[in-house]
């Protein structure tokens, strides 16, 4: 009897849901000319970040140049950056009105959402457009899931550099041959060194958020491929020689009291006087990090610097699989793409409201002079202004369009792109794991790497008891499933490649 | 089931008068049967996803729910699959039934407390107070208490040391977490539960205490065979409805508090806990609907035995 | 019935009798008064400093904090936390009175729902309770899911972006309504509802007239219950609030914790672009301060609700 009552209730409802859901959609709106006598479609986007004061202002300014240029208008909603993917989650899996997104490899999961479905196949829209030309291939290539392009990818810098991060003062001051620096085991004398002169400075910093230097690409982790390994063999990280051997120098150094003791569940404490700490860097990172600290740092590359999926797909804007007007927001990706007032204007507000255009130094002109992506002038942002429209340069488009600030040097975009050029493929560069076979397998895998990822990671317990246990439980949640699941896969694709 | 042993009692004719003879009420439960039916039992299509592998393949959802590739029960492998899966409910089921019961005894012992003291301007002032911790959430204790347990420069670490004791590694020692866990979490809901039977006890007829006095019964007296008797029906139904939730756990507690340290995981890993991390990486929807159904559904299944051992004891104090 | 509800002036009086009778017999001994006391002091100021300890941190200097970790006598004072939100926030004034709406609107509808959903529930000639029980118990433990609820709440009520989408879900539920029957069920004498309704009284001016004044402890902790449930709710105003402009308090504020939150989280993912994100943002502070702005308000409503809960204060009317 209650099971009847349930089942006529949920007929009802669906029925309900149905036809409304039908109502909704036919309802049609009036179509909007510009100038010319074309029509004007309004596309709806969705970005990650917090939403900006000013951003109906700038929006204003944007559509009443769109709309003549290419016939459409914008209506961009933002999603705070700790609720973007769970929003985007439901806009996306409803089935709501949207036509482009900010997705990425971190945030509202690019494979994912490509391989689900939720985006639209871009190939031959954007064959012959002139982001797809000066866009660098390989972001193009890193765009493609199964030898399809479902994103145009923000250009950015394609790999992460993962760096030691060192305190000016201390360097000066002892002399460390920082650029002689590299591994993990060069940093020992050092540590050592800071550990009994200076009493009130950590040696290594570390947080939470740290994780070990690995040499490979994390595919699925902890199932990767080593950087460099042509045979492209699935391994287990914590099963590598390296790894291991990693794991034994920070259990060391967390035992000689080099690691501040709360590294494990430490958040960044400004405060706290550190030698060295780990970064992920990019050109001028030392500015940024200098700044966020307050005091000068320098840094070194632990490694050279490799191109993988994870890396390469930093930024892109996908658009929606259902969209009744994909021409139109492909174009208009182009356009902000290539047409520098407008992305100026999306980047950085409006000119002359939120900033200004101020001369490149002589000098500094004559010796850029030759190089890519440098811009006649430079610009200076409003002090009062510029917090009511600040926006991440990646969330809308690429960087090497965008003019430089006052105090940056005007090759800025150059030296990216050199960066970028010197980056190294990962041998797995391209591909993509269909992760469904093991699904199952690779949900256990989150609380197995957080139990024991950051306390080994850090040193804080001892590998040779912990180890063990992590490998144990990995082996129980079928870790050798995946690695034979990929395995196959991946001799699959160079087989193909 | 039950309508239908009625119908069999009653000649089908009488559906209507009955109708009649229970218009006005009828009427009142309207309203809300209305906002039942649009805002709970509409949306329960949902639960279907729980055994779909969900794609996108065209336009709205329902077209994708009934187009994606049916899985039965596979999206629920994963709640089983790590050797974990025993320690995990072991950990939900012990800590949810320490709460149901303290959930019950702490704040029904401070209602009894707050009503007797003499003062009554006092006892508004504790009961504000015991309410406050409502309303901070668990980032903000977890930040409260850190500035306690931190190893480095913790007030904990700093007594300790003060009396030449060994420092303690408060996050990576396990033996000390279930307590903190749950005096924690009674810290935090015993003003907002105690309300409920501050309210009872608020509730009843004055004149039971009027004549137990005239019988010279003493105060202890009075709770044990009037207060208590008459608190009976609201702890039978609060305690049936805690024990739905028993395979759920409030996040915030077990994540935020223990600061997601890994080594605390044999006694702060519970259902939801391991839910939660399982799925950032993937994000199937399928899997997480499962989850939730999974949930609810054990804890619907004890409900319903709880109300059965409760009807069978005390009818008239069951949920239905 | 007339002759059997007191007028005011004698009520009033009865009330003063048994409060004095109270003095007479009733009452503990001051010693246990002492300890009870005693007790309820050293609960309160658990509970009562972690919340000054919030205030205070909400003023330090974030950098100073950082230097010499939580401390009550802080050694450097700002405001810069504050002075964030308020230029962070679109217009925290305007997001305050929305939430101020939303939650006066929505208890009030919410009382209504409950109370009549409840008290049809509670009457034991009802013909239909157990259905109508049933009914609210299912959906007490399953719900469709966020994905289904955006769709109904979106596709079929058409409430996107509307104030109602923030009123509507949350006036009702199973719990409360469960919790007020039982409150009815306790409090309300049948010889009462059964004479008035040989008076020939229909169920709603019963309703209205009798059922509602005698129960006012617990229509007041469901109250309590609703007005806190809208003050704290931002998911909703998350799923279904796109318009800037109707953005109430807590969403305005969680949103700015959990940006900062989440970069400082995904530090080791996003790289310098997450600090570059995250430049200029107070941390630990500011989290004390949205503690303090979200708070305070309702704390002030609290005792509104409280003199409900006081025992002494509100005496069953009816009697005899």
């Amino acid at each position: 009897m209650k099971f009847n009552m349930f089942k006529r209730f949920a007929a009802a409802g669906l029925a309900a849901v149905m036809t409304a859901g039908l109502l909704a959609g036919c309802g049609g709106k009036k179509a909007e000319t510009n100038s010319s006598g074309d029509e004007v479609v309004e596309l709806t986007w969705w970005q990650i970040g917090d939403a900006q004061k000013d951003q109906d202002q700038v929006l204003d300014k944007v559509n009443e140049y769109i709309s003549e240029k290419i016939g459409v208008k914008l209506k961009v909603n933002t999603a705070g950056w700790g609720d973007y993917d769970q929003k985007m989650q439901v806009v996306i899996n409803t089935g709501d009105d949207w036509d482009l997104c900010f997705t990425c490899s971190w945030a509202n999961n690019y494979l994912q959402n490509a391989n689900k479905g939720a985006f639209l196949q871009i190939d031959d829209y954007i064959k012959d457009t002139e982001m797809y030309k000066t866009i660098d291939e390989r972001f193009w290539e890193a765009a493609k899931v199964q030898d399809k392009t479902y994103g145009v990818p923000s250009e950015k810098e394609i790999g992460s550099m993962p760096m030691w991060v060192f305190t000016k003062e201390y360097v000066d001051k002892y002399d460390v041959p920082v650029d002689e620096i590299h591994s993990l085991e060069d940093l020992e004398p050092w540590l050592e060194l800071i550990k009994e002169k200076e009493k009130d400075v950590v040696p290594m910093y570390l947080t939470s958020s740290y994780s070990a230097p690995i040499y490979m690409d994390l595919i699925q982790n902890p199932v990767d491929i080593e950087y460099g390994d042509d045979t492209l063999t699935v391994k287990n990280v914590f099963e590598t020689e390296k790894m291991k051997s990693t794991l034994d120098t920070m259990r060391k150094y967390y035992l000689a009291g080099y690691i501040n003791k709360d590294a494990a569940t430490a958040s960044d404490d400004k405060a706290v006087k550190r030698f060295v700490t780990k970064g992920d860097g990019q050109p001028y990172a030392e500015l940024v990090w200098g700044k966020d600290l307050g005091y000068e740092v320098v840094a070194t590359p632990i490694m050279d610097t490799y191109v993988t999926n994870l890396s390469a797909r930093g930024a892109l804007t996908a658009i929606n699989a259902q969209t009744k007007h994909p021409e139109k927001a492909v174009e208009l990706l182009n356009l902000i793409n290539t047409d520098e007032y407008l992305r100026n204007l999306l980047n950085y507000g409006i000119e002359g409201e939120h900033w200004d255009k101020v001369e490149v130094p002589a000098d500094e002109a004559a010796e850029a002079e030759g190089k890519p992506y440098v811009y006649e002038n430079k610009i200076k942002l409003n002090e009062e202004t510029r917090k009511n429209y600040s926006v991440s340069y990646w969330v809308q488009g690429g960087l090497f369009n965008t003019y430089v600030l006052e105090n940056e040097p005007v090759d800025k975009w150059a030296t990216f792109k050199e960066f970028n050029d010197s980056s190294v493929e990962a041998p797995s560069f391209g591909f993509d794991f269909d992760l469904e076979p093991v699904s199952t397998e690779v949900a256990g895998f989150g609380n197995v790497l957080d139990e024991f990822g950051k306390s080994l990671y850090t040193g804080s317990v001892d590998p040779e008891e912990y180890l063990p246990k992590l490998q144990e439980k990995l082996e129980a949640t079928g870790i050798d499933k995946v690695i034979e699941e990929m395995q196959k896969q991946i001799d699959e694709w160079k087989e193909a490649k | 089931m039950r309508v239908n042993t009625k119908k069999a009692d009653k000649p089908k004719g009488n559906f209507l008068s009955r109708l009649k003879a229970n218009k006005e009420l009828l009427i009142l439960s309207m309203p809300g049967a209305i906002w039942f039916l649009f805002f709970a039992y509409l949306p329960l299509f949902g639960i279907l996803v729980a055994f779909k592998k969900f794609r996108l393949s065209g336009d709205g959802f329902f077209y994708n729910l009934f187009t994606s590739e049916t899985v039965w029960f596979d999206n629920f492998k994963f709640l089983f699959s790590s050797g974990d899966a025993w320690i995990i409910v072991r950990n939900t089921v012990l800590y949810n039934f320490t709460f149901i019961i303290l959930g019950v005894a702490v704040p029904v012992v401070l209602a009894l407390l707050l009503n007797e003291i003499k003062n009554k301007g006092m006892m508004k002032i504790y009961q504000s107070s015991m309410f406050l911790p409502y309303f901070l959430s668990w980032v903000v204790v977890s930040y409260c208490v850190f500035a306690f347990l931190n190893p480095e420069k913790g007030y904990f670490n700093a007594v300790i040391q003060q009396f030449g004791g060994e420092p303690v590694s408060w996050y990576t020692e396990t033996k000390f977490w279930p307590f903190i866990i749950i005096f924690m979490s009674q810290w935090k809901g015993m003003g907002y539960n105690t309300v409920v039977y501050l309210a009872s006890i608020c509730g009843i007829d004055k004149t039971y205490y009027e004549a137990a006095v005239l019988d010279g019964a003493t105060k202890w007296q009075q709770i044990k065979y009037i207060t208590l008797p008459l608190l009976k029906p609201v702890i039978t139904i609060l305690l049936i409805m805690s024990v739905g939730g028993i395979f759920k756990a409030d996040f915030g507690l077990f994540y935020q508090l223990p600061k997601n340290s890994g080594p605390l995981y044999p006694v702060t890993n519970v259902l939801d806990t391991y839910i939660f991390r399982a799925l950032k990486t993937s994000g199937e929807i399928g899997m997480s609907s499962a989850a939730a159904l999974f949930q609810s559904t054990v804890g619907f299944v004890l409900i319903m035995i709880a109300n059965k051992i409760v009807s069978k004891v005390d009818n008239e104090n069951a949920l239905f | 019935m007339a002759g059997k509800v007191m007028s005011k002036r004698k009520m009033e009086k009865r009330i003063k009798k048994i409060e004095a009778e109270e003095c007479r017999y009733n009452q503990i001994k001051t010693p246990t008064n002492i300890i009870f006391n005693i007790l309820l002091t050293v609960l309160s100021l658990i509970c009562v400093i972690p919340f000054i300890f919030v205030i205070i941190i909400s003023f330090t200097d974030e950098a100073s904090l950082s230097m010499n970790g939580y401390r009550f006598i802080p050694e450097k004072l700002s405001f810069y936390a504050y002075e964030y939100i308020i230029s962070a926030g679109e217009n925290i004034l305007r997001s305050y009175g929305v939430t101020i709406f939303i939650t006066i609107v929505g208890t009030i509808i919410g009382l209504l729902l409950t109370g009549t959903y409840a008290y049809a529930l509670s009457r034991k000639t009802y013909a239909y309770r157990k259905f109508f029980t049933t009914v609210i118990t299912i959906p007490m433990l399953f719900s469709g899911g966020m994905i289904a609820n955006y769709l109904i709440v979106t596709k079929v009520l058409m409430l996107k972006d509307s104030l109602w989408a923030l009123i509507l879900p949350l006036c009702l539920n199973s719990f409360n309504i469960i919790v007020l029957r039982t409150f009815f069920k306790t409090s309300i004498p049948d010889a009462v509802v059964e004479s008035a309704k040989i008076d020939g009284a229909s169920e709603w001016r019963l309703f209205f007239q009798i059922v509602i004044p005698m129960a006012l402890p617990g229509l007041a902790t469901i109250g309590l219950f609703l007005t806190l449930g809208y003050w704290n709710d931002w998911f909703n105003a998350m799923m279904y609030m796109d318009n800037k402009d109707l953005i109430p308090l807590q969403y305005l504020l969680i949103q700015i914790e959990s940006s900062i939150d989440w970069l400082a989280n995904n530090k080791a993912t996003m790289g310098v672009d997450g600090i570059t994100a995250a430049a200029n943002m107070p941390k630990e502070t500011i989290k004390m301060a949205i503690v303090v702005i979200s708070t305070l308000p309702i704390i002030f409503a609290y005792p509104f609700f409280q003199r409900y809960f006081v025992n002494g204060l509100t005496v069953g009317a009816v009697k005899e």
